[in-house]
Parts: structure tokens; C-alpha cells; sequence
């Protein structure tokens, strides 16, 4: 690893005091905030549609200030019991009205593909929990996960623009392989860059757990499972939006290199599917394309 | 009940940077917060100047900070130091000696002597670290924040900085002051606690060591009230607070024992013709010899002058009078040389026999009763021509071995 680099991503980082909401969220996400009326379930749903907004917000809430004796690991708790609606809103207005990609210098940057692979790999996450009755992976906390998983990539985006857009310039690169041109270039994996992230920002240890260790190849014991998990969102979140339909064999392969039974992965992938044209629908809908 | 924001709202939070102002805010407040939970009762000052520093590197986004002590002849030592690539835990390790400055020398030392925050916004352009050896770790620009106590006496330094020049803002020079502060009180409140746990524990070794004296000084004294310091037997004093005990078994389970009462012969003209010197060499022999007849259960006690008194436990009067011969004759064997002469004693005794099943049980005799008729017994055989054992007949006269009778006094 390129120690000069790690630091210098490591100083960048360490200043870093918000992310980008994404133009897919945005729109979104300010009509709740102004709605007087909106249910804090409601405006949860909506702020989890910005990675960086749940980033940002689980953190605070678990910073030193807000003192609390457990940690918080879901968004709705974080609003109703640390940080409450009045600066929520006024910290979700600043961010989405002030903190911008520069897209002119990160060409290849696409926000809205970055979102498709966040939100899809979350609820794919979410779904296969779902199937298993008898796992101890807690649904929202795998959510959350899926949702923070790729934050590395908007960080770079965000902080070197100029470094990112020419690995994001191939059209072939997917979400899978784009991790090892981020690394050949900065000598970090993004999983690796969000890590830093979500521990400068003291988000809740099982989210830097899965970061720190997503690509561990010896995975053991309790935190074994919700990383297989999100490994198998993932890559059918890139199946996904890179086929359509696939075919069984690969869902064959998925399953079988996670652990995961293959009727929950073809099941999952199914609903994703279905999934995939609403969430089109919803990023059109908002104006983002 | 939520207001909902207006346009015209929407339109001021642009470009205010508010989200930033917030972060910073719980940031800044994270960082004191931190601070405030570490435990002055760390006993190593190190280690909590270490939490310190790395409460304030968590909950901001220094690069690098380190502290120097002060010590009484104005020097500032670097005690320890965290950057945020270093883990948690990581211990710096010092190439040759840390690093040290005097009052007056350097930004540190500058800090420290004017008692003011110094802030140098580019090391690259300042003459000061012109000659900084490792150029490499350079810092672009460093705080340096002086940390007294109370009373303002200096306690050290805290430094922060970070690679880049001009780094540092007016929200960071106003955390880092209030950060000083409260770590200053934090030092203050731990050397005070620690020199309060020395004051306890230099106290309570004292104490104890007082209560050790006077503990053994209360067994000396106890033991001198019951010893007799000449011959070493326990006194009179020692003879009633045990003999109790032999009473009560004696009531209570019927076992037998027996009292002697015993008297030098003539020892006042021993006195009188060879000096108490040598008197008291003679009570310090029989004395020893006495001891080598008694058993641990036994009470042996100078009774006065020189007179001693044997109580042995569980021990009929048969017994007892054989061991009360034994005992004449093993005095009787004893001599003290004197230019040509072998001076002799003997030894008169007075036998006492408690017997459970006697006239005497019923009565439920008390110790000075019996002392008394062990008394009478002495004073028959005294009257018999002394050097003899006299047993203090507690049977009718018609059926008693024990024959002896006492004289009218």
C-alpha cells in the first residue's frame, strides 16, 4: 500500500464534513423536509435514498456529544431519539443545497448509476434476510449496509475527481471491477476509503466492520454473514443493471460463493428485477434523467 | 409542532454552509465532551494526556498532535504524541531522547514562557523551523496551546498541527483554547488525586504502623502485668485469669485437679547472710526448675516474693502429691556455690486436692478459698519443720489418706 497516498486520502477524509446528496435524491428529499405534515417514517424512507445523508446523520448521532450508552444503527432512531427534526432538516438542507459533485471535473461520474447500485444492492440485502427466517442479521442494519457499501466511490468522486474520472471513463467498468482500478490508482480499495470514512464520521462498528473487511477472504465467526450477504447483493445488483435477466448459472455461482441457499438468491433476484423498473420509474420521475 | 421552511429559507441556506457549521459545532462539542469523560483517577499522567489527544483527534480533523511537560527547571519534554494514522494504541518510539525545549526556546517554548496560544500559519516560511532536521514530517502550520492549571503555573504544552499551511481556522483556535483549559484542570485534578492517594496511603501506613506499636506495645505491657520479669513465670495476675478456666472445667466435666502452694525455706536469712543478688539468683533457679515439672495445661506462677503456686489440670491427689515430692526433691538437689560453701534451699508445700465428688464441690469453693486452704496446708508443713508436703485434708477424718490437719493460726 502506498503510504503517502493512504495519509494523504487520510488528511482529505479527516476534513471531509459532508457528502453529496444525489440530484436523484434531492428533489425528494427537500419536499419531505418542507412538508410540515411528514411522518418521521416517511421522511427516514426518504432521507435513506441519499448514502451520504444516512452517513452523515448516523454519525452525528453517535458522536461523543449526543452521549448515547448504545449505539444508533438506523436512521428513524437516529431522527426521533439523538438528533431530532429541527436539525435534521436544517443539516439535510445545507447538504443538498450546498454540497455538490463537480461533475466537470469527474466526467465519468454517474450519479444516478452510483444511486442504482446503492439503493438495489440494499434492498437485495434486505430481501435475502428476508428469506432466511433463521438468520440473526438484522433487516434494517443490512439495509443501511447495502446503502453505505459503494460510499467509497461517491467520496472519491467528491474528493479526487480528477483521479476517478478516467476509471469511470470505460463503460465496460462495473461496480465489481472498478474496486481494483480505485486501488492500482490510490493504493485503497473504495470499501477501504469508506471505511475511513464511516470511522473519522463514528458510525456504528458493524457498518466499519463490513467495510473494513468486505474484502477479507477468510471470513469466520459473526461477521461472516451479513459480508456474504451483501457480497451476493452486490453482485446481483451489477447483474442486474449490466443483463437484465440472467442466466441460472450465474445465480448458481453467486449462491454458491456466498453460502446462500440458491432458491433465496433466484427468488431475490426475481423480485429485483420487478424492483429495477420501479426505481427507473422513481429516478425519472424525480427529473434526474 | 414542525414550521415548515419557506422559499425564501431555502434560498439563505445556500451558500451558508450551515450543514458545516452544525458538524462543526457537535464536532467541537464531541471533542470537549471526550475530554471531560476521562477519569482524573488515571494514574499514569501519560496515559491520560494520551486519551486526551486522541479525543481530539477523533472528533477532529487535525493530522497531528503531541504534549511536553514542563518540569521545575523550565525544560518542556515531549511526553507522547498521536497521529491519525497511528492506531489507538501504538506507543511512539523514540529514535535517541524525546524531543525537549527550554521556556523562551521556539514556538513551544515561546507558548509556554508568555503563557499565550501561538499559531504559526506556514512553517515552510518561518525562520523558527528553518532548522527543523526532519524536513519530511515538517508540519505546514502547528498550534501551540500553553496548558496551566488554576492558578496559571504551567503545566505543558499541547500542539497540534497539520501538513498543509494555513490549515488552522478561528473555530479551531477557539476549541484549542477551550480544550487547554479544560485538560489543564483535568492534569491539575489528577496530580491533586494522586497526591491525595500518597497523603492516604502515607497516612494509613502510618496509622497502621502507630496501630502496630501500640499493638505491640498493649501485648508488652499485657505480658509484662502478667510476668514475673526475674524469673520469667507469669504473676499473680496471670494465675487468676486463667485459673478460672481450670475452675469451670473442673465444674463443669468433674475433672480433678490439684493446687500447690510452695515457699523457699528461710529464704529471708538467705537474703540477709549472701545479698539479694544472690536471693535472686536462687528464686530464678528454682524457678527454672519448677517449669521443667509443669505441663502446657498447667499454670506455674511466682506468686509473691517466694512463693510460687503450681495448679495442675485434670490430675488427682495421688498424682498431685507425687509431683509435689518430686518437686521438694528436685529444690532440695539444688546448690549454689559460695567461696567454700554449697548453699542449699528446700522447699515447703502446701497440697491442695479438688476432687470432683468432695465436700468442697458442693460448696462450690471460689479460687481464694482454695488458695486459702492450699495455705493452710503450706502452713502445716511449715509448722511440721518445713521441707515437706503438707495435703490440705478435705475428707472426714475417718476415711481420709490425706491426714494432714491445719494448725490454729
Amino acid at each position: 500500500m502506498n503510504d503517502p497516498i493512504k495519509h494523504s486520502v487520510q488528511l482529505k477524509i479527516n476534513r471531509l464534513k459532508s457528502l453529496p446528496a444525489l440530484p436523484e435524491a434531492s428533489v425528494k428529499i427537500l419536499e419531505a423536509i418542507h412538508d410540515p405534515d411528514v411522518s418521521i417514517e416517511k421522511l427516514a424512507e426518504v432521507l435513506a435514498l441519499s448514502p451520504g445523508l444516512v452517513a452523515r446523520l448516523l454519525g452525528l448521532a453517535n458522536s461523543a456529544y449526543f452521549g448515547q450508552a448504545r449505539q444508533i444503527n438506523d436512521l428513524r432512531t437516529a431522527i426521533v431519539q439523538v438528533l431530532g427534526l429541527q436539525l435534521v432538516r436544517s443539516l439535510t438542507v445545507g447538504i443538498v443545497l450546498n454540497v455538490q459533485i463537480d461533475s466537470s471535473q469527474c466526467r465519468g461520474f454517474d450519479t444516478h448509476s452510483f444511486w442504482m447500485h446503492s439503493l438495489l444492492t440494499a434492498v437485495a440485502a434486505q430481501k435475502l434476510v428476508a428469506c432466511d427466517p433463521g438468520t440473526s442479521v438484522n433487516s434494517s442494519t443490512v439495509y443501511t449496509a447495502g446503502l453505505l457499501l459503494h460510499l467509497g466511490v461517491l467520496v472519491i468522486a467528491y474528493l479526487f475527481p480528477q483521479e476517478l474520472g478516467p476509471l469511470l471513463a470505460n463503460e465496460q467498468r462495473d461496480y465489481l471491477t472498478l474496486s481494483d482500478e480505485i486501488n492500482r490508482q490510490l493504493g485503497l480499495s473504495h470499501y477501504q476509503v469508506a471505511y475511513m470514512l464511516l470511522n473519522k464520521w463514528q458510525l456504528p462498528d458493524v457498518y466499519q466492520m463490513i467495510l473494513r473487511r468486505f474484502e477479507d477472504l477468510d471470513l469466520t465467526g459473526d461477521d461472516a454473514e451479513p459480508i456474504h450477504i451483501l457480497r451476493a447483493s452486490q453482485r446481483m445488483c451489477c447483474l442486474l443493471i449490466e443483463e437484465g435477466c440472467a442466466e441460472p448459472e450465474r445465480l448458481e455461482q453467486i449462491a454458491w460463493e456466498s453460502f446462500i441457499a440458491k432458491d433465496a438468491i433466484v427468488s431475490v433476484y426475481a423480485e429485483l428485477v420487478d424492483k429495477k423498473e420501479a426505481i427507473q420509474k422513481l429516478a425519472d420521475a424525480m427529473g434526474a434523467r | 409542532m414542525m414550521q415548515s421552511v419557506k422559499k425564501g429559507d431555502i434560498r439563505k441556506w445556500a451558500g451558508a454552509g450551515v450543514q458545516d457549521l452544525i458538524v462543526d459545532l457537535v464536532n467541537a462539542l464531541s471533542a470537549v465532551k471526550s475530554l471531560a469523560e476521562i477519569s482524573c483517577e488515571i494514574a499514569d499522567e501519560k496515559t491520560l494526556i494520551r486519551q486526551a489527544l486522541a479525543g481530539l483527534l477523533r472528533n477532529q480533523d487535525m493530522e497531528r498532535c503531541s504534549f511536553f511537560v514542563a518540569d521545575h527547571e523550565g525544560t518542556l519534554t515531549n511526553v507522547t504524541g498521536l497521529s491519525i494514522v497511528d492506531l489507538p494504541d501504538a506507543e511512539h518510539a523514540w529514535a535517541t531522547r524525546p524531543m525537549q525545549f527550554r521556556l523562551g526556546e521556539g514556538i513551544i517554548g515561546h507558548a509556554a514562557s508568555t503563557r499565550t496560544m501561538q499559531y504559526c500559519e506556514n512553517c515552510f516560511e518561518d525562520r523558527r523551523f528553518a532548522k527543523v532536521a526532519d524536513q519530511a514530517h515538517m508540519p505546514g502550520s502547528i498550534v501551540c496551546a500553553p496548558v496551566c492549571t488554576l492558578h496559571n503555573v504551567l503545566i505543558g504544552v499541547l500542539n497540534v498541527s497539520h501538513p498543509q499551511a494555513h490549515f488552522f481556522t478561528d473555530w479551531h483556535m477557539r476549541l484549542l483554547d477551550v480544550y487547554a483549559n479544560v485538560l489543564g484542570q483535568l492534569i491539575t485534578n489528577r496530580r491533586l488525586f494522586q497526591q491525595m492517594e500518597m497523603e492516604i496511603a502515607s497516612r494509613t501506613a502510618e496509622l497502621e504502623r502507630l496501630v502496630n506499636e501500640t499493638r505491640r506495645l498493649k501485648d508488652h505491657y499485657a505480658n509484662l502485668s502478667m510476668h514475673d520479669q526475674l524469673t520469667g513465670l507469669h504473676n499473680r495476675r496471670y494465675f487468676y485469669d486463667q485459673v478460672e478456666l481450670a475452675l469451670a472445667q473442673h465444674k463443669r466435666y468433674g475433672q480433678p485437679f490439684c493446687l500447690l502452694v510452695m515457699d523457699i525455706d528461710h529464704f529471708k536469712s538467705i537474703n540477709d547472710l549472701y545479698g539479694h543478688g544472690f536471693g535472686d539468683q536462687v528464686l530464678i533457679t528454682v524457678a527454672d526448675t519448677l517449669k521443667t515439672q509443669v505441663r502446657s495445661a498447667d499454670i506455674l506462677v511466682r506468686f509473691g516474693g517466694e512463693e510460687f503456686i503450681i495448679l495442675f489440670t485434670n490430675t488427682s491427689c495421688e498424682n498431685g502429691r507425687v509431683l509435689a515430692e518430686r518437686i521438694r526433691g528436685q529444690v532440695k538437689a539444688l546448690g549454689w556455690p559460695v567461696e567454700a560453701e554449697n548453699v542449699r534451699v528446700s522447699l515447703s508445700i502446701g497440697l491442695y486436692c479438688a476432687l470432683p465428688n468432695s465436700a468442697d464441690a458442693d460448696q462450690q469453693l471460689d479460687i481464694d478459698a482454695i488458695i486459702h486452704r492450699a495455705d493452710s496446708a503450706l502452713y502445716a508443713a511449715k509448722a511440721k519443720g518445713r521441707d515437706r508436703v503438707e495435703v490440705f485434708d478435705t475428707s472426714p477424718p475417718h476415711n481420709g489418706d490425706c491426714s494432714a490437719k491445719r494448725e490454729p493460726s
